[in-house]
């Protein structure tokens, strides 16, 4: 890095002091429907031939109807449900407009005053790493646009639209201007993903675009402003600095991005003097940088009027208690019932929930160890341990290896009994998570079962003791540290079947007798 | 007492509609948007106070569908009306630049 | 003979007994829509023999075999704002004088299915904004009864056809009038239901908390015939009506004993043309003599109906109109374009002048700062409206008035005034507004012209309004008046 580049970031740092960061998410999310949203084409429109999933509806023909699709509502209600929103027991649909090329109707069928959930939060660690919750103002249902590709020939620039992907249902949620760094913001849509995919409502999967985030982002000198009733207000004279929108990142991670390239490119400006003035940007994700794309000189003006063509929604009690068995465990309750029962750390814990397929793998666990809190802290320790190096290097989840929640319990259980040592049981685990097998028949076949043959033990120290004159002559001049390595002799001619214990004591009583 | 239209009030309303008017269309609409409004304003006259909207007369509500996939339009069915096509798409000529879509 | 002057029972006889063929009956009218077409100009797309074969063909066999519906075999016409697959479908605007539907609207398939033998596509005011055809961007249909006046509209090709002599009847839409009013402007009988009765699924829409599909016939009978086929709850339309097809019983009322009918001075007086209201208060006079009792009811003054019809359509209409860009189906203009924007704007620029100014309309009433001031405002005193009728169907069975204020204009008269299609439907607005049915018969005439009268009910009460039609026609001989020159 330059002398110059150094100054520079040491200069901003002293600008970081003097402001508060201020960021509000809108995350955009398809729920995992088979049909679209008002009409009976498939939703799964990923890698499909153009326009061969369309129909009059998410054309906008002349004449066509929306129908409203059951399942879309249904999950989004778990999902606010989940969230701990509240439920609007009447609903509707509204129609937003504007003109662009990917949006067939002219307007967008989505849900202006009445969104299908309000409020809820998620929570999130803090600066100070205590629990803070984001509060969510609303998620709400809309359709989706068309797929529209730029091109370029002689006769000039085009644009070619695919409808496959228009009227694909999107859930949009939108948080409270609550979130005060890069960090929280990406806990925030991390937590959301992991809870859509939980209750099965999405796969949130970011190469297919099926989770697209939305910062809005500002600074404010610290103590200029306050948040009240879901607003940023000035307690200064002075105006409040505005905001910037940076559009459809697809990943969490360059949200992540996106919001410390603003964080600086914004606290530069002000430092140096310089007008914010409200825009929209978009990520450059190969250039590390989010880039200019217009300036928001009017809100614009979406003319929303209820769609006469859907009749509104009464969400009944009966729907929503239905709908509330469904929603299963989630992460956070997971690791607070884990940390109360069983006394595991919400690290490890966390690594242990982090997705429902996993989470369902060590509830199997837990299970075959009949809830017991000693064989729970050991598999704990396998899992995160030698577990979760062997999922770093195979590039795979746990779930995926050939490791059986019985067969985990049984080597804790034969470590606790005695039958095998820590080092034999974690060879089996390793074994195990590669190949799999039968517990009992690898231990015969590796003969790790501890050597209770005290003539055999006697028969590998003795052979140790005379292989190995120059450490048994250390010991004796009083390096102690010498013992560890006859030991370590002896154990593998056992094949770590010798428990290290009786190893110890039978070498020092054979070296005290020389 | 009533609104007032004028030719920069109908040439935004054209931007929003995505529509051109011609002078003469326009010289003739300005007054007459100014009159149809001041007919409308009319309801001013009648006390709505606390009184609902009826956007739909049906009372209809929960109108449902399962999510079943039907079969749909064949490419070849969803372009036949296409202006102009590309490799399976629509195909619209110019360029996306000032244009924004803010959904 | 013109055959297209029989009633659908009629033409029922002859089919059945075989005293005609179906090729034979189409033929026969084809020659009386090609005939009369120079002059009425009803006809946008009409059909060849060879392209309907297969029809004439299907419907020959059922008849042959005893499979006959109602319908079976006999030809009518449809508005062109139904989308029949493979045919031309333009709502009479040259923005899609190119579009071939590729899907089929509800009313033509239920049509189809019941062996209808739909010869052409008609007229009608593009869009169905207006009430006279004068919008269309192919030129106004004429009135038979005078060519050089226009037949009323939307729906006026649909009138003209029938009222014409080119067709026995018509299927028509109507959001606010456009069925009832082409009907009373040329002498027949135009039956609107109840909004939701007959599925919208496939219609051009317009305003669509309002957009209501029904006959223009001869008879009232005819109309309750066609309206069994048509209604129905259809899984296409989510604000299709939960109820089964309509299966009036005309027989049951055989006069109008102990039948409450309400009136209301606002709707005779002022803008009404006094000729007008004269031949609906005879009518009046003769549905007394058949027992029937009237009572004057209070009603909220009509123009308040008009102006929330005003807001309520064009809102929908700007709406409506915004998929039109010509990028996916209509028409395509290949003037030079930088941006995508200017490519919308060439091809939306081809809507006729009452589109734009409709579409323009909606587009500022739903704007920020004036949606409470105009769209709230409308749909709070639509609320009122639909209370209005409410209150007066506790002391009265149905609400009678003249169906037009005035008998139809010269072509080219009333363009001009921004509000025309809307003042004209002045009588039908609250009607409409409301969505609840309403059926015009033809009560004489006046200068000439036919003259109409409404019988409006409460929400799906068509069964009563269509038997008290019927007993008036039953009695009376207006429904059988022809135009001298369209026999």
């Amino acid at each position: 890095m330059s002398n110059a580049m150094n100054g520079k970031s040491l200069k901003m740092a002293e600008g970081h002091e003097k402001y508060d960061l201020i960021i509000g998410l809108e995350i955009h999310v398809e729920p995992k429907t088979n049909s679209k949203m008002f009409c009976s084409c498939s939703a799964d429109f990923w890698e499909k031939e153009p326009n061969t999933q369309t129909c009059p509806v998410c054309l906008g023909l002349p004449g066509a109807l929306p129908l409203v699709n059951k399942k879309a509502v249904e999950l989004m209600i778990k999902t606010g449900l989940a969230l701990h929103s509240e439920i609007r027991r009447k609903t509707k649909f509204d129609r937003k407009h504007y003109f662009y090329p990917d949006l067939p109707k002219g307007y967008q069928l989505s849900q202006y005053d009445e969104p299908i959930c309000e409020g809820g939060y998620i929570s999130v660690s803090g600066v100070d790493g205590s629990e803070k919750q984001i509060a969510i103002t609303r998620i709400h249902m809309e359709e989706d646009v068309a797929k529209a590709l730029h091109a370029k020939d002689a006769t000039g620039e085009y644009t070619l639209i695919d409808y496959n992907k228009s009227g694909v249902p999107l859930f949009e949620l939108v948080t409270e201007p609550v979130i005060n760094s890069s960090d929280e913001a990406w806990e925030f849509a991390k937590k959301y993903q992991q809870i859509l995919r939980y209750l099965g409502v999405s796969d949130a999967d970011i190469e297919k675009g099926q989770m697209r985030c939305e910062p809005n982002i500002s600074i404010q000198k610290k103590g200029t402003w306050k948040y009240e009733n879901g607003e940023i207000i000035p307690t200064t004279d002075a105006p409040l600095l505005e905001r910037v929108e940076v559009k459809n990142i697809g990943s969490i991670r360059f949200m992540k991005n996106a919001i410390d390239y603003e964080f600086n490119r914004l606290v530069e400006l002000a430092e140096a003097g310089e007008e914010i003035r409200q825009q929209t940007r978009g990520w450059n994700p190969a250039k590390g940088k989010t880039e200019f794309q217009r300036y928001k000189e009017t809100a614009q003006d979406y003319r929303y009027f209820p769609d006469p063509d859907i009749p509104p929604l009464e969400i009944s009690e009966e729907m929503i208690d239905s709908i509330k068995k469904e929603v299963p465990e989630l992460p956070d309750e997971k690791i607070w019932r884990y940390e109360k029962d069983f006394g595991i750390s919400a690290y490890d814990a966390g690594i242990l929930v982090e997705d429902k397929a996993k989470a369902e793998y060590v509830e199997q666990i837990f299970a075959a160890a009949n809830n017991t809190t000693e064989i729970i802290t050991d598999a704990v320790k396998f899992l995160n341990g030698i577990g979760a190096s062997w999922s770093n290097n195979a590039g795979k989840s746990i779930v995926e290896s050939s490791l059986q929640p019985k067969a985990l319990i049984e080597v804790i259980t034969l470590l606790h009994s005695g039958d095998i040592t820590r080092n034999a049981a974690s060879q089996l685990v390793e074994k195990l998570l590669n190949e799999g097998g039968n517990v009992s028949e690898l231990v015969e076949k590796l003969g790790l079962k501890v050597l209770n043959d005290t003539g055999a033990l006697e028969k590998f120290v003795d052979e140790a003791i005379a292989e190995n004159p120059n450490a048994v002559a250390d010991y004796k001049s009083g390096k102690m540290n010498a013992i560890g390595f006859l030991m370590g002799q002896v154990m593998r001619k056992s094949g770590g079947s010798a428990k290290p214990g009786d190893v110890q004591t039978l070498l020092k009583d054979k070296l005290s007798q020389l | 007492m009533s609104t007032i239209i004028t030719q920069d009030d109908i040439k935004h309303l054209e931007k929003i509609s995505m529509i051109r008017l011609s002078d003469e269309e326009r010289n003739t609409f300005t007054p007459q948007l100014t009159s149809i409004l001041e007919y409308v304003e009319k309801l001013g006259e009648v006390d709505t106070k606390d009184v609902p909207e009826t956007t739909q007369v049906t009372g209809i509500v929960n109108v449902l569908r399962e999510d079943e996939v039907k079969p749909t339009f064949t490419q070849e069915q969803a372009l036949a009306n296409a202006p102009e096509q590309e490799r399976g798409y629509f195909k619209i000529r110019g360029s996306l630049k000032n244009i924004a879509a803010d959904a | 003979m013109n055959l297209a002057r029989k009633t659908i029972p009629e033409l029922r006889t002859m089919l059945d007994s075989k005293e005609i063929s179906v090729r034979e009956l189409t033929n026969s009218i084809l020659q009386q829509v090609q005939q009369k077409d120079g002059d009425l100009k009803s006809f946008l797309t009409i059909f060849s023999e060879k392209e309907l074969s297969p029809a004439i063909d299907a419907a020959q066999k059922a008849i042959d075999e005893g499979k006959a519906t109602d319908l079976t075999g006999i030809p009518c016409s449809v508005k062109d704002i139904f989308n029949m697959v493979g045919t031309r479908t333009t709502a009479s605007a040259k923005i899609l004088d190119n579009y071939i539907a590729p899907y089929e609207s509800t009313v033509t398939s239920r049509l189809k299915n019941a062996g209808a033998i739909i010869v052409g596509k008609v007229n009608m005011d593009a869009w169905a904004h207006g009430s006279s055809t004068e919008t269309s961007d192919y030129g106004p249909s004429h009135n038979p009864w005078d060519i050089t006046r226009h037949p009323g509209g939307s729906s006026g090709g649909s009138a003209s056809s029938v009222a014409g002599g080119q067709v026995p009847y018509s299927v028509g839409t109507e959001t606010a009038g456009s069925i009832r009013g082409p009907a009373a402007a040329t002498g027949i009988t135009g039956f609107k239901g109840t909004y939701g009765r007959v599925s919208r699924y496939g219609v051009i829409a317009m305003g669509s908390s309002l957009d209501s599909p029904g006959p223009l016939t001869r008879t009232v009978e005819d109309a309750a015939t066609i309206m069994k086929y048509i209604s129905g709850h259809d899984a296409h339309d989510g604000t299709s009506i939960q109820e089964s097809a309509l299966n009036i019983d005309l027989s049951a009322r055989k006069d109008l004993k102990g039948l409450k009918i309400g009136i209301s001075n606002d709707y005779f007086s002022g803008a009404i043309q006094p000729g007008v209201s004269a031949r609906v208060k005879e009518a009046l006079e003769v549905m007394k003599s058949l027992g029937a009792e009237i009572r004057e009811v209070e009603m909220l003054n009509p123009e308040y109906a008009v102006a929330v019809y005003t807001i309520v359509c064009r809102s929908e209409v700007s709406s409506n109109l915004a998929r039109y860009t010509g990028t996916r189906y209509g028409t395509f203009k290949n003037d030079p374009v930088q941006t995508v924007y200017d490519v919308f704007m060439n091809n939306r620029s081809i809507f006729g002048f009452e589109a734009k100014r409709r579409s323009m309309t909606g587009s500022y009433v739903l704007s920020k700062g004036y949606y409470d001031k105009y769209y709230r405002k409308a749909q709070q005193v639509r609320t009122l409206i639909r209370q209005d009728y409410d209150k007066i169907f506790q002391d009265v069975d149905v609400f009678i008035s003249p169906t037009l204020p005035n008998i139809a204009e010269v072509i080219g008269d009333a363009l001009n005034n921004p509000l025309f299609g809307e003042m004209a439907d002045l009588l039908i607005c609250a009607s409409a507004m409301a969505g609840i049915p309403g059926i015009s018969v033809p009560v004489g005439l006046t200068e000439n012209m036919p003259v109409g009268m409404q019988i409006i009910g409460p929400a799906k009460a068509e069964e009563r309004i269509a038997q008290v039609a019927h007993v008036y026609q039953t009695a009376t001989e207006f429904h059988k008046l022809v135009p001298a020159n369209y026999e």
